[in-house]
């Protein structure tokens, strides 16, 4: 990952600015209406999120880069149903599916046309400005 | 199916703050998938080069977005000019 930082840096002319967007290190969540269901099964995708901020930092600690801002926030993906969501993200997610556990959470919830579940994501968002 | 991702449009926020104005930038996304980051600047930016290894979406995201320089290569293969971008971003790719 720093190295694929180190390549685009090349291309970047000085002062040029880098955005990242990558899921943060915590599970995503399937959650119906307000309540969270439980934890959504993906795999190492927890490892490669971790990994994605770390080469940010020694991208910056290299002096490849200063941060100019970062900011987390949600990403939601709705579906109309649990089994909508479950296909949605075994065939669209690397790894990944919602566990048996949090299924049988979700569905004692009651999802509903008001009350839609969702898979929530949460994001760092980072720019960063290209130093030499 | 009705799938909907981020319609509270935190995603777009999010780029906004960070880059108020793509207009008259050469950007470079890297990770592009079937252009749903891309859709935010394509109209603006003075370039676009989205690249992202999967070939199906990179068809998609050249039909949908025909000004865009899609490219079906991962950063390894990719050759850029030196200093030849303004703003590169990572979606969801790193």
């Amino acid at each position: 990952m720093v190295d694929a930082l180190k390549r685009t840096r090349s291309w970047l002319r000085p002062g040029a600015l880098l955005v990242d967007l990558h899921p943060m290190a915590a599970p995503a969540l399937v959650i119906v209406g307000d309540t969270i269901a439980g934890p959504i099964d993906n795999g190492a995708a927890p490892a490669r999120h971790q990994a994605a901020t770390d080469a940010i930092a020694e991208a910056v600690n290299n002096g490849l880069f200063r941060i100019g801002d970062t900011i987390e926030f949600d990403f939601s993906t709705y579906a109309d149903t649990l089994d909508e969501l479950q296909d949605y993200i075994v065939s669209e997610w690397r790894e990944a599916r919602i566990g048996d556990t949090t299924m049988m959470r979700a569905r004692q919830l009651g999802p509903s046309a008001d009350r839609k579940p969702r898979a929530r994501e949460r994001v760092s968002a980072s720019r960063l400005v290209a130093v030499g | 199916m009705a799938v909907r991702e981020d319609p509270e449009y935190n995603e777009d926020r999010a780029l906004a703050r960070l880059i108020p104005s793509f207009r008259g930038l050469r950007v470079l996304e890297i990770g592009a998938g079937d252009g749903r980051i891309t859709r935010k600047f394509a109209d603006v930016a003075s370039s676009v080069i989205a690249i992202d290894p999967k070939v199906e979406d990179i068809a998609a995201l050249r039909a949908a977005l025909p000004r865009v320089d899609a490219r079906p290569v991962g950063i390894g293969d990719l050759q850029l000019t030196r200093r030849s971008v303004d703003v590169a971003i990572f979606s969801w790719s790193l």
